[in-house]
């Protein structure tokens, strides 16, 4: 089966074939690479790996690498955690069979100033934008402590936009511009 | 590839200080175990740990909740938890957060052991 996926960057689209970790030549100006993942905690470990290479080879410093992988894997980790809550999905126990519904993309767009990545889930979306804490005392204060995710995301890359219609999922993008 | 891993070390144990050192990658995923073992040795008392950091290659927010919460608890009972050896990558995170102004972290297991005496 084939879809149409829209390209942020650009109004045309691409054909691609979904249900696998494809590779996707996006015209003249990079490459867009889509990975479908179900919502077991332990796919965080190889997602960090591939973002990470990704990001080194993009010619991202150490540094803002840690920060990319870092920020990607927040991002999971609040699919997993919030994104399907009548699946009582928990941390040490995966998904069970069956539950492919479970699951999250994460697109991953490289630009040649920029890494542009989205993580979307089809869950049931929120009423209000996650805003995260603003400040480490906010933080600190909050019991139990949360929002840290958020906070870091915002903190490491350079834009953060939050989409999430009603019982539509949720879809976070992440930029991360190159320095010159 | 490296998972999680929590190794019991002896040292200093004559000086009440419950040394661990973590290994390999703590997320969402591993922070339990960790969760576990910081609580068994608060719930039994314990005032003083210490954990090395020189084989952690990364942590994440759930890293850092926990780590905070233990501290904070651990602090309220008049006790201390002290990092030590983390690598330049993690100690960076811990620090573009500010996180290194509310942990007490030490560059080597003698600059640890220091901070206790300190606070005692």
């Amino acid at each position: 089966m084939l879809n149409l996926i829209r390209n942020p960057e650009k109004d045309s689209g691409q054909l691609y074939i979904p249900g696998c970790f494809m590779i996707i030549l996006n015209q003249k100006e990079g490459i867009t690479l889509e990975l479908k993942l179900s919502c077991n905690p332990k796919v965080l470990k190889y997602v960090r790996k591939l973002i990470g290479e990704i990001a080194f080879d993009m010619g991202f410093s150490e540094e803002e690498v840690s920060y990319i992988e870092m920020c990607v894997d927040e991002a999971c980790t609040n699919v997993i955690k919030h994104a399907y809550p009548s699946s009582k999905l928990s941390f040490t126990t995966p998904p069970k069979t069956g539950s492919q519904k479970l699951e999250m993309k994460i697109f991953i767009y490289v630009l040649p100033d920029k890494i542009h990545i989205s993580v979307v889930d089809y869950g049931l979306g929120v009423r209000k934008i996650p805003v995260g804490v603003q400040s480490l005392d906010e933080y600190l204060q909050k019991e139990p402590h949360s929002g840290l995710g958020i906070f870091m995301i915002k903190k490491f890359m350079d834009e953060v936009h939050f989409s999430s219609p009603e019982g539509s999922g949720t879809i976070i993008d992440m930029i991360k511009y190159k320095k010159e | 590839m490296i998972g999680f891993d929590i190794i019991e070390k002896n040292d200093f144990e004559s000086q009440g200080i419950k040394f661990i050192s973590i290994k390999g990658y703590l997320d969402a995923h591993t922070v339990t175990q960790l969760e576990e073992k910081l609580y068994s040795m608060l719930n039994k008392g314990v005032k003083k740990i210490l954990i090395d950091f020189s084989d952690l290659k990364y942590i994440s927010s759930a890293g850092i909740g926990l780590l905070i919460g233990a501290t904070q608890k651990i602090r309220a009972e008049g006790g201390d938890l002290v990092i030590c050896n983390s690598s330049d990558k993690v100690y960076n995170i811990l620090e573009n957060l500010g996180f290194t102004k509310i942990f007490n972290i030490a560059h080597s297991e003698q600059e640890a052991l220091s901070l206790f005496t300190k606070k005692s």
